[in-house]
């Protein structure tokens, strides 16, 4: 049940990324749902059932200790959020270098077309060899 | 409202109660122990949880996949060694209550 998952979820913020957590969260999960499930069949509405489930849910603190889980702490989240974001915007950098040559021969054929300097534009070519390296560079530093 | 301090020491003793006879899954564990208790106690889910983790650390229990029920869950069970520390805690609350007995009005 997708409210249940969010709960979780947002519970567990703080706990390390490892199979342990990840079993406490799926079984605390299907305990929860079964619970609610019942709850729901003894004639409860939804709401009800839902805000039984969650005020019986415990000590997320308690668990902690007992199970010996070390605390992410808030900066660490948006560490790991930082790198994630690094790595995608690594990613989106890597297609357009790649790309970098494509781009070259359609503005070639734009402005061929355009301007019907063919005898000229080819001169595109050999000025966007080391314009390369300076599209990398700004590239990299366009953050 | 019980102090938690003190039931904390019998939660296994009321889950092996159950997995001595038979196999059991989370939410059965608490729906069982709450109408045993007649109502008048109840686990959190947390609690429960730690309970059975604890009790699969020291090996009293086993727990294995199963979805013969039709829905894929838990489940937990109890070995030898489950038995045994159980019949401890059952000897141990004889001895308790011999004792408190004596200094309750």
């Amino acid at each position: 049940m997708e409210t249940i998952r969010n709960y979780i979820d947002t519970m567990f913020q703080t706990w390390p990324d490892n199979e342990a957590t990840l079993r406490v969260k799926s079984q605390l999960t299907e305990l929860m749902e079964d619970k609610y499930q019942a709850l729901i069949d003894q004639g409860l509405s939804q709401h009800e059932a839902l805000g039984q489930v969650i005020s019986e849910f415990g000590n997320i603190e308690e668990l902690r200790q007992e199970l010996g889980m070390a605390e992410i702490s808030a900066d660490e989240i948006s560490l790991d959020e930082q790198k994630r974001q690094k790595e995608k915007k690594k990613a989106q950098r890597k297609i357009l270098r790649g790309n970098y040559w494509i781009i070259v021969t359609v503005v070639y054929f734009l402005v061929s077309f355009l301007t019907g300097w063919w005898a000229l534009t080819w001169l595109l070519f050999v000025i966007a060899v080391p314009f390369e390296s300076y599209f990398d560079y700004l590239l990299k530093h366009s953050d | 409202m019980i102090s938690s301090d003190v039931i904390r020491g019998y939660v296994d003793t009321m889950i092996l109660y159950f997995l001595f006879d038979e196999p059991s899954y989370a939410y059965e564990l608490s729906r069982r122990i709450r109408q045993r208790a007649q109502e008048k106690y109840a686990l959190k889910e947390t609690t429960l949880y730690s309970a059975l983790s604890r009790l699969e650390q020291s090996g009293y229990v086993e727990s294995y996949r199963d979805d013969s029920s039709g829905k894929r869950r838990t489940y937990y069970r109890i070995n030898t060694s489950g038995r045994e520390y159980y019949e401890t805690k059952c000897r141990e609350w004889a001895l308790i209550q011999d004792i408190i007995e004596r200094f309750i009005r």
